[in-house]
């Protein structure tokens, strides 16, 4: 079920009903926990599977971590967890990425390998709930945190439909703990989320789906090569497409959990305002790049240990960071790329300004949302001005929009990069608000919305 | 725990007068959204005109079965058929899943392959688009429609519930759609036609007709006449003179309508071994739109061709006086006011056609002469 969608409309009315009405904290806890499976299943019912799966494999796993004193066997149960939960990512994500690799890899050797057409769906969100899944055990078995004693606060927490299938993915020892007494959003909470829903479905709905990504795909998808014009406008209306899209998700998670007596914590800290790439990555998708740090690039050994194993554990991280985001080679040069950002950052010891950092990440995000390699060249060498017979494939209007929207989010970003969101509305005049709110609501509702997917369901 | 800033359980909420503000917001709301309403309703949108999505025609595709007799096609079957004038006319009511712009051909492949269908296709053939256009475009909305999640399914039930008492749900009324429409220039070298803008009227079970600004609005008229001559002809042309591109038949139209004949052929031999058939018309056009499709398409070289090779039954307006006289504003498609005259003068063909393929009337009933 899409945030965005009238279905949504009327489902989450219904459990903000009922999540209202004067039952028992516990039947309250199972009526959320039924939605969210419902929630999960309006998008495929035979995939509500896996999530029980993995599900019942780390309540399990935690639990018998923490009833066994011997580190070498604490080790092997961790593993069933990593087994399960990476087994059902590498098989419905990568399963396809991996055969094709390995028939190239044969070829190159003179075995001509043809591998089976698995024509593999990709389960919703299935990279969120394992990270979550496994986040737990691994909590467990570092001695972070101790099991959940309920299975249904364990259930729930993987479960929560505001986070479940494009996170932000959350950590067991901020949401399970909520699980435990009865939760209700106040006045102030309840309105507060429906306009911070209100604000990430603008973003959403109006910015990246309605001016953005029509322009995103007119490049992307011309057959000719294209002016340096079309192509920088293409680039910069994907930053916008991408943040406008994964935040404005992340925010109206936030808002519908908040709306409901939850705290979720916080995605996105207006990254384009970034100095640097320690920076940027501070403030992207950071409830990834925290996860990514605390489970890999910590156990690796992070820091602690000579100064190339520094780069080389950062680099891994960044792979496979990249890796997270699709099964494709361009997806890890994405990551590769930061990840070497951050190295060049950290050797030098300097962070680039704020504007070199939004330029260098608006033409790494080429590897992020062209198809191919070649297209993500064909690209580069638009902007570069390189092309040759160049087509023009955007209008006017299609480059002043991505101009006034692109330059009001940097604008934004950088006037809000020391601050934050509730600081601001605190301190607005209640008219201002006001204005705000409803310009942002009948623009949603004038765009109506054509229901499109947020980019990161893919991942 | 190594993140300590995730050690929090509640999320700070601005000190504001929030009951207040959500009054307002409501308040304002109502206002906007009844106001834009208004606006729209004065401007020639109504409500009940349901936008034209995969999900809607795969409504319309379930009821495409048994002996059903279903309409498929492009833009013309679309919007010049009035699917109640053929169920007068008739006693049935049609399923119409023509689709504006695309080849028709996965359709009928897939009706021919559909076990549970054994009625009547009648298949509009505009030339370009039936031998030319890719059917790549047609099968992906067939797909998207398919595959549909539960959810988008409830999605689309809720949509059309909307769409029915609103004016101004309307692709054509989105702000990212008003804002394309800014008549800004034209850059140098790119596609002077971006895209047709709306120009028809649809009811729930896709009875679609011209939309009326078209009929009554000339320069909206002539934005249309303009654009169906740049699909004909390319950038140069004028609405005064057939473009030199369309003044010989299409490049390889002799291999080009012996390929799509013979698979086409297939699938009415298939929807024949059922017991159902499939009858080709050709609808009105007029004006420079008829003579650049006669041109590029002549009828020696496709439409005898095609009915040659599949042995189907074949209704074409020229052979056909009350096929013929009725009023086409953009040269295309046909004046809401003539469609259920057309269409009764149709529907008494087609069914003579259907009923009398394997007697010796059928000459005279279906090729006029």
């Amino acid at each position: 079920m899409l945030f965005n969608s009238l279905t949504f409309a009327v489902f989450f009315a219904a459990v903000l009903g009922l999540h209202n009405l004067p039952l028992p904290w516990h039947v309250k806890k199972l009526n959320l926990l039924m939605a969210s499976y419902l929630f999960y299943a309006a998008w495929s019912p035979p995939f509500v599977l896996l999530l029980w799966i993995s599900t019942a494999v780390d309540w399990k796993v935690a639990a018998w971590i923490s009833a066994t004193p011997d580190p070498r066997r604490r080790k092997q149960i961790l593993a069933l967890s990593l087994l399960a939960n990476l087994g059902f990512l590498g098989y419905f994500k990568y399963g396809t990425f991996l055969m094709d690799n390995f028939a190239i890899a044969m070829q190159s050797i003179g075995i001509d390998y043809v591998p089976p057409n698995w024509d593999i769906v990709l389960p919703v969100g299935i990279s969120f709930y394992t990270f979550q899944s496994i986040a737990y055990s691994m909590d467990v078995y570092l001695h972070r945190a101790q099991p959940t004693r309920r299975f249904l606060d364990f259930a729930l927490f993987v479960t929560f439909f505001p986070h479940l299938v494009a996170g932000p993915i959350v950590r067991p020892t901020l949401l399970i703990p909520q699980f435990e007494h009865p939760r209700r959003a106040n006045r102030a909470q309840l309105i507060w989320g429906l306009g911070m829903m209100t604000l990430g479905l603008f973003e959403k709905v109006v910015l990246a789906d309605g001016f953005l990504a029509p322009v995103v795909d007119a490049v992307h998808a011309s057959p000719h090569e294209i002016g340096s014009l079309d192509a920088w406008t293409g680039a910069l209306a994907f930053s916008g497409q991408i943040f406008f899209d994964f935040a404005g998700y992340s925010t109206t998670a936030i808002g519908v959990a908040l709306a409901l007596g939850f705290a979720l914590n916080d995605n996105f800290n207006f990254p384009y305002a970034a100095k640097g790439f320690s920076d940027f990555w501070r403030r992207w998708h950071i409830s990834l790049s925290t996860w990514l740090r605390d489970y890999l690039y910590v156990p690796l050994g992070g820091n602690r240990h000579a100064e190339l194993r520094t780069y080389a554990n950062l680099m891994i991280t960044m792979l496979l960071g990249g890796l997270w985001h699709g099964a494709s080679w361009t997806f890890v040069v994405w990551g590769g790329l930061h990840g070497a950002y951050l190295a060049i950052e950290r050797w030098l010891r300097v962070s680039a300004g704020a504007l070199i950092t939004f330029l260098v990440v608006t033409v790494t995000w080429v590897f992020f949302r062209a198809h191919s390699f070649a297209a993500a060249w064909d690209l580069l060498r638009s902007m570069a001005g390189a092309s040759g017979a160049a087509h023009a494939v955007l209008y006017w209007n299609d480059i002043i929009a991505v101009t006034l929207i692109v330059g009001a989010m940097l604008a934004t970003h950088w006037r809000m990069r020391s601050t934050r969101l509730e600081t601001v509305v605190a301190a607005a005049p209640g008219w201002a608000v006001v204005l705000v709110w409803t310009l942002m609501a009948f623009a949603l509702v004038a765009e109506q919305g054509a229901g499109d997917a947020f980019i990161y369901f893919a991942f | 725990m190594p993140s300590s800033t995730l050690l929090f359980d509640t999320r700070r909420v601005p000190e504001k007068r929030w009951g207040r503000i959500l009054l307002w917001v409501f308040l304002l709301e109502c206002v906007l959204v009844c106001g834009w309403e208004v606006f729209w309703r004065h401007h020639d949108f109504i409500p009940g005109d349901y936008e034209d999505t995969a999900a809607v025609w795969e409504l319309q595709r379930r009821r495409a079965t048994g002996n059903a007799t279903v309409l498929i096609g492009s833009s013309r079957m679309w919007q010049d058929v009035d699917l109640g004038a053929w169920q007068q006319t008739t006693g049935t009511r049609p399923v119409q899943l023509a689709i504006a712009g695309r080849n028709p051909q996965p359709v009928l492949d897939e009706l021919a392959n559909d076990p549970w269908f054994q009625g009547l296709v009648v298949c509009e053939v505009t030339p370009y688009l039936f031998y030319v256009e890719s059917e790549a475009f047609t099968t992906a909305f067939m797909h998207k429609g398919r595959s549909q999640t539960p959810a988008q399914r409830a999605a689309n039930r809720l949509a059309m519930m909307l769409e029915s008492r609103l004016a101004f749900i309307d692709s054509e009324t989105r702000l990212s759609t008003l804002w394309k429409r800014l008549p800004l220039p034209v850059r140098a070298g790119a596609f002077p036609v971006r895209e047709v803008p709306k120009g028809h009227q649809m009811q729930a079970d896709r009875d679609t007709r011209i939309w009326s600004r078209i009929e009554t609005d000339a320069a909206y008229r002539a934005l249309f006449q303009r654009l169906w001559l740049f699909y004909a002809g390319g950038p140069q042309a004028t609405l005064q003179a057939i473009p030199p591109s369309l003044a010989t038949a299409q490049p390889g139209i002799v291999e080009i309508v012996s390929q799509a004949s013979a698979r086409v052929a297939e699938d009415v031999a298939r929807i024949r071994a059922r017991g159902g058939d499939v009858v080709f018309v050709r609808f009105p056009s007029s004006g420079p739109v008829y003579r650049s499709e006669a041109r590029s398409f002549p009828r020696a070289l496709s439409w005898e061709p095609l009915l040659q090779r599949t042995g189907a039954t074949g209704v074409n307006f020229e052979d056909h006086p009350q096929l013929q006289g009725y009023s086409l504003p953009e040269w295309s498609h046909m004046s809401a006011a003539d469609t259920p005259r057309f269409t009764q003068a149709l529907a008494t063909l087609v069914t003579d056609c259907a009923l009398h393929r394997t007697s010796a009337t059928k000459a005279s009933a279906c090729t006029g002469r």
